[in-house]
């Protein structure tokens, strides 16, 4: 967690209150008002200033519209293309009124145009618009007719009815359909009437529209409460005649608008065969959580299946307390699943008397998820007498209910319960033991801690000890007194046996407090040996730097290797944590000079990489010269370097160059080139590629998964189409391979050199990256990622003559691109290397590496 | 009993000792966390019959499509619908010829291996998505298509009786939403949204939300959505730009509703211009701030524009709730989590932070304090696609039925159609409309190509 995060940590109303004037009037709205980003001025004031400026900024933005609207209407009259007359309609769509209807419903007609000029009209409120549509009716045909049917519709737009009911028998289907929505939308009783009387001859692409159409308008005079009217057309509807889904829909329907017949229609769906109308009603139950057709349900309750069972028990519990019955029986039924819904259920039923069965069916051998349902509602029960059911029950129940509800307890977070769970970690009933202690450490009280530990002391054995450990730790992570803790702690662990002490060492890592750290620091002279060493662990596991003066003095003095070794090491890993530097690389100096050994010095040399100080790089430096040290010593060295040069480009470079004179170690090197090369190298890029691709894999999906298969180039003896790329910095796949995704292309190309020399490969990809040199795979990079160039950098070794550079870069999705150059060891153009054309159909020379 | 609370020996150096311990408390808390509703629990008694599992659909081919269906890297079916027991994979569909017949093969090569049917065939391969909604012997389908047919689509699958999971956006306009909420309660259909993070990432979503939910920041003031809400805005509506169509690419039904323009070069998930603001990647985080912000009917009632710069890309969007609570569409200063897909919780005693990856919160007491018997909870789910089985079977709303996920995206609609504006809007969620406000209404629909129509 960072400075900041604690700041606003500690200040959430803080927050809240920086941005408590939240509903600006925007700036645009504000119109005359100073600029402000929010107008909390504007907020306060009364509400008739507020009123006064609404009404000149709709003064305002009215006057700019019409001048807006009549520009539009010039460009839908002018010669303008068909993308800026359809951007013109689009606009109207917002701010078009009855002087725009003219000029857009002369374009009704033509095809591209028509569809945005049609969306310009289908939102005006205005009757021209609907006139406008209408009148364009009768003048077209085929898909502009279906869509000027479709915005009539949505308009709702009762005068088009005459002439739209003949359409819905017309001999092209897609105007049918279209008729036969857009009555579904209008209604009216001749709308259902002329769908009514075509929903048996109409052609089945057709009757699907007319059927919903229907369904539609059943909804409306349900909603309007014309429940009759709903019910006859949903009766008609309810035929084996239509499809299965319409057929459901209408029983549906029907169950609704016939609160009669509703009990019965849905108990005989529930219990019968009729399998999609079953289907239908074990959803509506739900929905509806009627009483009386739950009643009607429960009449049949053993006759249903399992799902209408649970229907029905999900239906009443919706409706509270008064399920409890249902519930009850439910928890008795011959279904899993009934049984598992009913345990849960009694989560929220607030019953006290439920806890005894509770915590008999958690404690039981039914399935497992039966068992976890009744815990989660021993957990979750709530309301008057629950608490006391529940510790009531606790002193009659037989060991494994016990420990249930001891282990509810926990759960419930009933810290007034920690008394009773210490009473019990104690118990001779090894359920109930670990229950309590579990709920002992979910609940993690500070005054438990003095009998955790008497506990721990007496625990037979290390099984018995360690959920008693984990207890204890529990509590002094949560402590809100870590001193007082610590000294009780400390006062009970000092009259412990040896064994004992050696168990609950790591509390005082976690407590950390002065006294914690004195009876650490003293326990690492213990003449125990083994307690002596365990101390020193814990001191290496400090959350500060506080224990390392100790542990280098102890590291010193110590005549055991072993303990010198232990002690060392800690100290070098608390240091690491000392957050002034000057103090840290003190300590780290010292360790370093204690060790008799080449690993701490190596650990000490991780340390000291970690402080950015031009101090700290002068030590490492040095080891630079020390063969056993020196891969660490460059490690340290450009990790220093790294930090160092964004303020001071020459240490960076002057580092670089001494830990590439010294350190061979692969990964030290290549950051010691990036340390080394910078981006403004005068190297140009390789202009001149070609190009195969694109390749993808079955089954790998982005960027990442197919950087790792072989395609064509990478297989010896497979015949590769290679092409030349057009010339440039920047190879764009995307370009030569448009919307593509999931895939690679390799680049190739030829480089000739003067001589043998070594250099560096600098590559920029969008995504990932592999290169070979002649052969030699020298970088790798599997990333999802966009290109700057000479984000990779690569030292190679270049041949006197030709050589082959094969590049491959994948794609995810998005930009597709490469870009890479090549520089000497001191960052500059190698003098007279050449980039050659590929002109050879066969591709790279040497096959690469796979 | 014993089994789950005995755990190994403890280690004999001190050292890994406190490690152990600590490790051991965390996986023990872990465990504790109340599971309501075990996987496969709903379904019916014992194992799963041929005739049982649900035959599916799987309707768009893309990345989020075949992962569902196949698995891989980043999806949250591991293995994929084709690798489950509970599901018979019968036909896949994709207007791209070698996505569908990819995917064909590769359900056929596993149904054959796991089925021992050498040369097994029983997946089908569709390019259009209607001769899918015919078959009569399927009941589900999985959508995952570009943005603009989601809605379309899965109103039309609602409609030939199939049960739906659409991925988002789930609708593009106001209009495309409230259909399909009628259309599903019309047709009592199952439909799940592709709003994962209300059952996935372990739960760190639904704790944020129920101690958000019962007062444990105190009184909820601000959330910050770390994203831009967005609206179906098309600019241009349409292009003269032309290269040809690759082969075995059906750009017309790929196109569908939308304005027609010639195939320009791009077909991924939307056409670039056709959207302002973000309607994609903005549901997981809206849906999990109104998920919080409840009750439900107090949906956003004032959406206030703030102008940063030249673009409405910049601009940032304010909702505020009737229940005064306010959202932000912009970051919590500061605060690092809640852009994957999360939100920053701010009250009047604390806050919480949550995404996928990590969940804070300030106090940090306030994520140690486990639920009590008597805090509220909600919906429970610990699998999206089990729970979408789950509800098939047994007919219960899914986690992001229709109503929520349409009460989701309403919000991100009209906060983009504030950015569409620049200005600010008021909204009356009972009405589904602006407050007297006839320009924004206009924009709550648009108008479909035909043949197609929602």
């Amino acid at each position: 967690m960072n400075s900041t995060r604690l700041s606003l940590l500690q200040s959430p109303v803080a927050a809240s209150r920086q941005s408590a004037a939240i509903f600006p009037i925007p700036r645009k709205e504000c119109g005359a008002l100073p600029k402000r980003r929010y107008a909390s001025n504007v907020l306060k004031s009364p509400l008739m200033t507020r009123l006064l400026l609404a009404g000149l900024i709709s003064l305002a933005a009215i006057t700019a519209r019409a001048a807006d609207e009549q520009g539009l209407i010039a460009t839908l009259q002018s010669n303008a293309g068909v993308p800026q007359k359809c951007a013109a309609c689009q606009q109207l769509r917002i701010i078009g009124t009855a002087k725009s209807v003219p000029a857009l419903a002369a374009l009704l007609g033509e095809e591209r145009i028509g569809h945005a000029a049609r969306y310009a009209l289908e939102a005006m409120p205005g009757p021209e618009a609907g006139a406008a549509l209408r009148e364009a009716l009768g003048k077209n045909s085929g898909l502009i007719k279906a869509g000027l049917i479709d915005s009539l519709g949505w308009r709702q737009d009762t005068e088009s009815l005459t002439l739209l009911k003949p359409l819905l028998s017309d001999p092209d289907v897609t105007i049918a359909a279209a008729t036969a929505s857009a009555l579904g939308k209008i209604g009216g009783k001749d709308a259902i009437a002329a769908l009514s009387a075509a929903c048996d001859q109409a052609p089945a692409a057709v009757q699907a529209v007319v059927l919903e159409s229907l369904l539609q308008r059943a909804e409306r005079l349900l909603s309007s409460g014309d429940n009759s009217g709903a019910a006859a057309i949903y009766h008609d509807l309810f035929s084996t005649k239509f499809p299965v889904q319409v057929r459901t829909a209408a029983w549906r329907g029907l169950a609704l608008s016939d609160a009669g017949q509703r009990a019965d229609l849905i108990t005989k769906a529930l219990a019968g065969t009729d399998r999609p109308v079953q289907v239908a009603a074990l959803k509506l139950v739900r929905e509806l959580a009627d009483a009386p057709v739950i009643k009607a349900c429960l009449g049949q309750w053993t006759s249903l299946p399992a799902e209408s069972q649970l229907a029905v028990l999900d239906a009443h519990v919706k409706l509270g307390a008064e399920s409890l019955p249902t519930v009850r029986t439910a928890t008795q039924s011959q279904h899993f699943t009934v049984r598992y819904a009913a345990w849960q259920a009694l989560a929220d039923l607030s019953d006290p008397a439920s806890i005894p069965a509770l915590a008999k069916v958690a404690a039981s051998g039914e399935p497992a998820a039966v068992r976890m349902a009744a815990r989660n509602a021993l957990t979750r029960v709530r309301g008057a007498g629950v608490r006391e059911a529940l510790l009531a029950h606790l002193n009659k129940a037989e060991p494994l209910e016990k420990a249930e509800l001891l282990l509810a307890l926990g759960e419930r977070g009933d810290t007034a319960a920690a008394n009773i769970l210490v009473q019990n970690a104690g118990a001779e009933s090894e359920s109930v033991r670990l229950a309590a202690l579990e709920s002992l450490r979910r609940l993690a009280v500070a005054d438990t801690i003095s009998p955790l530990l008497d506990l721990a002391a007496k625990s037979k054995s290390d099984d018995a000890r360690e959920p008693v450990l984990k207890a204890l730790y529990a509590v002094c992570q949560a402590s809100p007194d870590k001193d007082q803790t610590a000294r009780r702690v400390v006062e009970t662990i000092g009259r412990f046996p040896v064994a004992e002490r050696r168990q609950v060492l790591p509390l005082l890592a976690e407590l950390a407090t002065p006294d914690a750290l004195t009876a650490a620091q003293a326990a690492t002279r213990d003449s125990d040996a083994e307690l002596a060493k365990d101390a020193v662990r814990v001191l290496t596991q400090w959350p500060n730097a506080a224990p390392a003066p100790h542990l280098l003095e102890l590291a010193r003095a110590s005549t055991d290797s072993t303990m010198h070794t232990l002690a060392l090491r800690g100290c070098i890993e608390v240091a690491g944590q000392e957050s002034d530097l000057t103090k840290r690389l003190a300590l780290l100096q010292q360790a370093s000079a204690t060790a008799k050994r080449v690993e701490e010095k190596k650990q000490a040399l991780g340390q000291i990489g970690q402080i950015p100080s031009p101090a700290a790089l002068e030590i490492v430096m040095k080891d630079l010269a020390d063969p056993g040290l020196v891969n660490e010593a460059g490690l340290a060295a450009v990790s220093i370097a790294e930090k160092l040069a964004v303020t001071d480009r020459k240490l960076g470079d002057d580092v670089a160059v001494k830990v590439l004179a010294q350190c061979q170690a692969a990964d030290v090197v290549k950051r010691a080139w990036s340390l080394r090369i910078k981006p403004s190298s005068g190297a140009s890029f390789i202009r001149d590629w070609a190009v195969c691709g694109p390749y993808t894999q079955a089954g790998a999906t982005g960027a990442e998964a197919v950087f790792n298969v072989a395609f064509g180039p990478e297989k010896r003896g497979e015949k590769v189409q290679w092409k030349a790329v057009p010339r440039g910095d920047h190879v764009n796949l995307m370009a030569l391979f448009p919307g593509q995704s999931s895939c690679v292309a390799y680049l190739w190309t030829q480089i000739t050199a003067p001589r043998d020399c070594d250099g560096a490969l600098l590559m920029g990809s969008d995504d990932g990256i592999k290169a070979w040199l002649n052969g030699e795979v020298v970088h790798s990079n599997n990333i999802d990622r966009g290109e700057v160039a000479d984000q990779d950098t690569a030292p190679i070794k270049l041949k006197k003559g030709t050589n082959q550079l094969l590049l491959k870069i994948t794609q995810g999705g998005g930009g597709w691109s490469a870009c890479a150059r090549i520089v000497g060891t001191d960052g500059k153009p190698i003098p007279g290397l050449l980039v050659e054309p590929p002109t050879s159909a066969a591709g790279p020379l040497v096959a690469p590496a796979r | 009993m014993q089994k789950q609370t005995r755990c190994p020996l403890i280690p004999t150096s001190a050292s890994s000792r406190r490690d152990f311990l600590k490790q051991a408390s965390l996986a023990a808390a872990a465990l504790a966390a109340p599971a309501l509703i075990p996987a496969a629990a709903l379904g019916r008694d014992g194992a799963v019959a041929p005739s049982e599992r649900v035959n599916m659909g799987f309707i768009g081919l893309g990345g989020q499509g075949t992962g569902h269906l196949l698995g891989g890297a980043w999806t949250y079916v591991p293995g994929g619908y084709v690798a489950r027991d509970d599901v018979q994979v019968l036909a896949v569909c994709d207007v791209r010829r070698e996505r569908r017949e990819s995917a064909q093969k590769r359900c056929n090569q596993m149904y054959a291996q796991k089925l021992g049917q050498a040369g097994y065939s029983g997946v089908q391969a569709y390019n259009d998505f209607r001769e899918v909604l015919a078959r009569p012997d399927l009941d589900a389908v999985l959508i995952a298509v570009p943005y603009h047919w989601a809605a379309p689509l899965a109103t039309m699958a609602v409609r030939a009786g199939k049960d739906v999971y659409c991925e988002k956006p789930i609708a593009i306009t106001i209009r495309e939403g409230r259909t399909l909420v009628e259309t599903c309660q019309r047709f009592g259909r199952i439909y799940q949204a592709g709003m994962q993070q209300r059952s996935e990432y372990g739960g760190k979503f639904r704790l944020a939300c129920e101690l958000v939910r019962n007062g444990r920041i105190g009184q909820l003031k601000e959330v910050y959505a770390y994203r831009q809400p967005g609206a179906f805005f098309p600019t241009p509506w349409t292009s003269d730009h032309s290269v040809p169509v690759p082969d075995g690419f059906d750009w017309n039904l790929w196109l569908g509703p939308l304005p027609w323009r010639p195939f320009g070069g791009e077909a991924g998930h939307a056409l670039s211009g056709c959207f302002i603001g973000d309607v994609n990647w903005a549901p997981h985080h809206y849906d999990i701030i109104q998920w919080t912000v409840n009750p439900d009917p107090n949906a956003p009632i004032e959406v206030a524009y703030e102008n940063k710069g030249r673009r409405s890309d910049d601009a940032i969007i304010h909702y505020r709730y009737s229940n005064g609570a306010v959202v932000h569409s912009s970051g919590y200063p500061g605060e690092r989590v809640g852009g994957e897909g999360g939100a920053c919780f701010v009250g009047t005693e604390g806050r919480i932070a949550v995404d996928r990856a990590n969940i804070v919160s300030y106090p940090a007491s306030i994520l140690k304090q486990p639920l009590r018997p008597d805090d509220s909870r909600v919906y429970h789910a610990n699998s999206h696609s089990g729970n979408f089985l789950e509800c098939i079977r047994s007919r219960r709303p899914t986690i992001t039925h229709p109503e929520t996920a349409v009460y989701t995206m309403n919000a991100i609609l009209i906060g983009g159609i504030a950015l569409a504006l620049q200005r600010a809007v008021k909204w009356d969620p009972v009405k589904g409309e602006f407050a007297g406000d006839e320009q924004a209404n206009r924009l709550l629909s648009y108008t479909p190509r035909p043949p197609w129509r929602i």
